[in-house]
């Protein structure tokens, strides 16, 4: 399953999304890219299991206890996690995820991606919202510019 | 006793650092100050603060085309007017600052009757310079 352009648009325009497996850790990157959201207003709602609260804001053992639900899930956690992760989506109802793809494939799997298909749940498999974000430091630029050359970027659709 | 609104957009951690110095110093000197993101501030709270401190990391290509990035344009395209507050300006930046400060004032605009301080920071810690930066923002140098 290929990731389009168009689906990345289409979560991007999403308001209220959760992000699952965020780390108490300012300097993580699930924490970074979390802020990041939330300072471009999106109305970004952590997830992880072993925190009532991160800087301040409720946090959610799972996608499932969250009310009002959101629309979306950035999932930042290791594959193994991410198929669970993917099924309570799909029990609360979310019809978009996005499988953040870090070092060594991030939430991206044959099986996450398995259990998104079954689920009939929009799936952006692997990348890092940070090269889609307009306006981002010039590293992740630089990073999207390298996918293009190496032919890894999403193609348009 | 004095209020002030200290606003930032941080890409890395850097720029929210050296506002939380920032709300520090000024809680320091008897002012209440709040700090928060351009993503928690709710821009209409602004008006009838004394102060207003609005802060963006420095975007650009290395030393050139430096510009506040688009989360702060949009929280300051959101800002009422600011009546008589005490306005100022700050960033955090690797190599040069360039053309920020002047594209940040450009940005705020009429919103701010004048705008009284730019004080920038490389690695988002209050240096002496911006202390005094501040004391001469607040007055009391």
């Amino acid at each position: 399953m290929a990731t389009t352009i168009g689906q990345i648009d289409g979560f991007l325009a999403l308001k209220r999304i959760a992000v699952v497996g965020v780390s108490r850790n300012p300097k993580e990157i699930s924490n970074t890219l979390w802020q990041e959201f939330r300072q471009r207003r999106y109305d970004a709602v952590p997830v992880n299991p072993a925190a009532s609260e991160i800087d301040g804001k409720p946090c959610y053992p799972s996608v499932r206890d969250i009310d009002p639900p959101v629309e979306g899930a950035l999932i930042m956690t290791t594959a193994a996690v991410a198929e669970e992760v993917v099924e309570d989506c799909a029990a609360a109802g979310i019809g978009h995820v996005w499988l953040y793809g870090g070092l060594g494939g991030g939430a991206t799997s044959a099986a996450t991606i398995a259990a998104a298909e079954r689920h009939g749940i929009d799936a952006i498999a692997g990348h890092c919202p940070y090269m889609f974000l307009p306006g981002t430091p010039v590293f992740h630029r630089i990073h999207g510019v390298g996918k293009k050359l190496t032919g890894s970027y999403p193609k348009a659709g | 006793m004095p209020t002030a609104a200290v606003v930032y957009r941080s890409a890395t951690g850097t720029t929210r650092r050296l506002a939380e110095e920032i709300g520090v110093y000024l809680e320091s000197r008897g002012i209440t100050a709040t700090v928060q993101s351009v993503g928690d501030a709710d821009p209409a709270s602004l008006a009838g603060v004394d102060l207003v401190l609005l802060g963006c990391w420095t975007s650009g290509l290395f030393v050139v085309a430096q510009h506040p990035d688009e989360p702060w344009m949009a929280f300051v395209r959101d800002l009422p007017p600011l009546g008589p507050a005490r306005v100022g300006l700050f960033t955090t930046y690797k190599l040069a600052t360039g053309s920020m400060f002047a594209k940040m004032r450009v940005a705020v605009g009429s919103r701010a009757t004048r705008i009284d301080l730019e004080l920038k920071s490389r690695d988002g810690h209050l240096s002496d310079a911006g202390r005094l930066a501040l004391e001469r923002f607040l007055g009391t140098a």
